[in-house]
């Protein structure tokens, strides 16, 4: 019965190819998928990593006759060009691979700009918070960082509150908040998390905090504190790894970095690793999702595309995964085992945003940082 | 000049240069200035605009938005376009009125930093002063034993140096083509008739340069309130913000309108200088010669006499029909 009504959708789906509804093609396996797709012959996908070059080889090669066009893109850029292209009536782009969940949830998915799309492949073993709004397809982070050659003994941080003493006055780097999104997320977040904050002020100095009168707790307090302390402001992640991570200096900085550029460190002469063991907390996680663009050229393929993005079922996720599986980085399927160089994502003791919360306080933490700077 | 190219194509109704050449004029110009333009304002009109203009001027960030980008700006402004005066000026003075050897070589090189993008100079100030600020590698000085400061190795400083190094190529240009519309015989006459070195200097040389000063003021003033590479590597480590940087960080963050209120403003500060600019050139119409005049051989006498047509600050540069009546 069920396999004959399988051969009727596909009879359906093959004498009526591209009527299929948007509820049909989310339903479809990748077997029904792909012929669809190879006769829409072409998907688009913005990616806020480079690394797409070598998922664009891998899925040429396992779905012969779809092209896949990969544009390497900041998240911010691609609200702006989806916006921009929606509003003047342009479908161009099928998928998105982006980060800055909490500006995409508040423009793209209220306004129903992208969709949601889970593959069912893979939607039985993943957690609820990584299906909704949108598809997570791995965690990366914004976390303390040190020079491990310079500190053979370990982080010489303990808790985020030492940053606002004199001993590191000057010496903790940060791209600037107000250039790039995940680091205002990141100061949003400790904003978000106060009473952790004051139990870990009270941890450092002994004493409660006292938090000024025009700030909203121990969290924002801290934010104000830390460039009170002389924060360093740099453009590009390239110049705070290369000024913690340096492994011929004999005082490196410390600095809010991404863990994942550890996988550098041989190539570059680094020697970044990440301050695991920080109270309260030691950064953030945060998700980069895949999202289906409202009205996409090609929605079969754009579908196959999520789906094969989320890797196969071995431990490494296969060709189209292993560019994403590295030390730092967290798949969110259970079944592709974390980078053996990392610490595991149970014990990483980074904050997880949420996308919704954050973005209900993002303006307000990054006014306080403007009347900083 | 284009009226007299375009009055040979018809001389008929619609198509008569009198009619087409303003349309063509205000076609170009209300696509590429005014369209834009309008747009930017706007959207600065809007709630969220009418929000950004109370946050960028009248709020508890005015301070970092508006007011110490816009000192940070107008200081490189004025500091840039003096260095860019003095050191094109003596350049130029060099290279049209002395004998100094091989002139044309020296003013081609002149020319060369303005080739080079300014984001390369200021990767060559911090190769050469870059302190352990950013840990990492540091540059020359700081490798070799010396301690530079902050103040040297960012912000300001080193900001205005490396924009002045970069155009005063531009200054130096607009002065020697105006100094060789006076050519050193003129000079040589004037000392031949006996004049004094500072009546040569003021009575002839200044005030047929004037107009060239103003306008490579104004262009290098200009070029450096709206640059972004040098003021963004060298000012953010000290978190020095130019209103550029600041215009590229608000759209770079998604606060779009803010972006557009500083831009705006941006505008409003530069046109004021260049209208000043011009004004000061107007101003001097009654009280110098022309250089077209005091080039033209029976004009010696005229020197700090009347007659002259100096329209705009190019004048001397090109030396318009209408100068050489």
């Amino acid at each position: 019965m069920l396999k004959s009504m399988k051969w009727a959708l596909f009879a359906a789906v093959a004498i009526l190819p591209l009527t299929a509804s948007a509820a049909e093609l989310d339903a479809m396996s990748v077997k029904e998928l792909l012929p669809l797709a190879q006769k829409e012959g072409k998907v688009t996908v913005f990616s806020l990593s480079s690394r797409i070059a070598k998922v664009e080889k891998a899925f040429e090669e396992a779905y012969p006759g779809i092209d896949l066009v990969g544009i390497d893109m900041s998240s911010v850029k691609q609200i702006a060009r989806v916006v921009a292209e929606q509003t003047a009536g342009v479908n161009a782009v099928d998928v998105l691979y982006i980060a800055d969940t909490p500006v995409v949830y508040e423009d793209l998915v209220k306004t129903n700009r992208v969709v949601p799309y889970i593959p069912p492949r893979v939607a039985g073993e993943l957690a609820d918070e990584h299906k909704t709004p949108l598809l997570t397809q791995r965690l990366s982070t914004k976390v303390l960082m040190y020079n491990e050659v310079a500190n053979p003994n370990g982080a010489p941080v303990k808790n985020l509150w030492a940053l606002t003493t004199p001993e590191w006055k000057g010496r903790v780097l940060m791209v600037d908040p107000l250039q790039r999104g995940e680091l205002l997320d990141l100061l949003v977040e400790f904003s978000l998390r106060p009473d952790e904050m004051a139990k870990a002020y009270e941890a450092q100095f002994g004493k409660p905090i006292s938090v000024d009168s025009d700030l909203q707790g121990a969290g924002e307090q801290f934010v104000r504190d830390l460039f009170a302390n002389d924060l360093v402001l740099v453009p590009n992640s390239d110049v705070i790894n290369k000024a913690i991570g340096d492994k011929t200096a004999n005082n490196p900085p410390v600095g809010f970095a991404t863990y994942s550029d550890r996988r550098d460190n041989e190539k570059e002469g680094w020697a970044l690793q990440v301050a695991n063991d920080v109270e309260p907390s030691n950064g953030i996680l945060f998700p980069a999702v895949l999202a289906l663009v409202d009205k996409a050229p090609s929605p079969a393929a754009a579908r196959l595309l999520i789906d094969f993005m989320m890797g196969d079922d071995s431990a490494t996720g296969g060709p189209a995964f292993e560019p994403f599986n590295v030390a730092g980085d967290y798949a969110v399927r259970p079944s592709i085992k974390d980078n053996a160089d990392s610490v595991p994502l149970k014990e990483l003791k980074a904050w997880r945003i949420d996308p919704v919360k954050t973005a209900a306080a993002r303006k307000r933490i990054a006014d306080l940082v403007l009347t900083l700077q | 000049m284009s009226a007299v190219t375009t009055s040979v194509l018809s001389r008929r109704g619609f198509l008569r240069s009198e009619t087409l050449v303003p349309i063509i004029l205000i076609l170009v110009v209300g696509i590429l200035v005014i369209a834009p333009l309008v747009k930017i304002v706007l959207s600065t009109l809007t709630i969220e605009g009418l929000d950004a203009w109370q946050a960028v001027l009248a709020s508890k960030m005015s301070e970092n938005l508006w007011w110490r980008p816009l000192l940070n700006t107008v200081l490189l402004g004025i500091g840039v376009a003096t260095g860019c005066l003095l050191m094109g000026g003596f350049l130029a003075w060099l290279v049209v009125l002395t004998d100094v050897p091989a002139p044309r070589t020296l003013g081609l090189l002149a020319t060369l930093p303005f080739m080079i993008p300014s984001f390369a100079a200021a990767l060559a100030w911090g190769a050469l002063f870059r302190n352990s600020r950013l840990g990492g590698s540091v540059g020359f000085f700081e490798a070799n034993g010396y301690i530079v400061p902050d103040w040297l190795a960012w912000g300001l400083l080193p900001t205005l140096i490396v924009l002045i190094a970069h155009y005063y190529s531009l200054a130096f240009t607009v002065i020697s083509a105006a100094l060789s519309s006076i050519g050193a015989d003129l000079v040589e006459a004037a000392q031949v008739a006996g004049a004094k070195r500072s009546r040569i200097f003021f009575g002839i040389i200044l005030p047929v340069v004037t107009p060239a000063l103003i306008a490579a003021a104004s262009l290098t003033f200009a070029g450096a309130v709206s640059n972004f590479a040098a003021p963004a590597l060298l000012g953010l480590p000290v978190r020095m913000q130019t209103l550029s940087t600041r215009l590229f960080g608000m759209i770079e963050t998604g606060q779009t309108e803010r972006g557009f209120v500083i831009a705006l403003l941006l505008i409003v500060v530069s046109a004021s200088f260049l209208w000043l600019g011009e004004r000061l050139v107007a101003g001097r119409k009654n009280s110098s010669p022309s250089p077209a005049r005091a080039a033209a051989p029976n004009a010696f006498r005229s020197a700090d006499g009347a007659g002259h047509c100096l329209q705009s600050p190019s004048c001397s540069a090109c030396s318009p029909p209408s100068c050489r009546r």
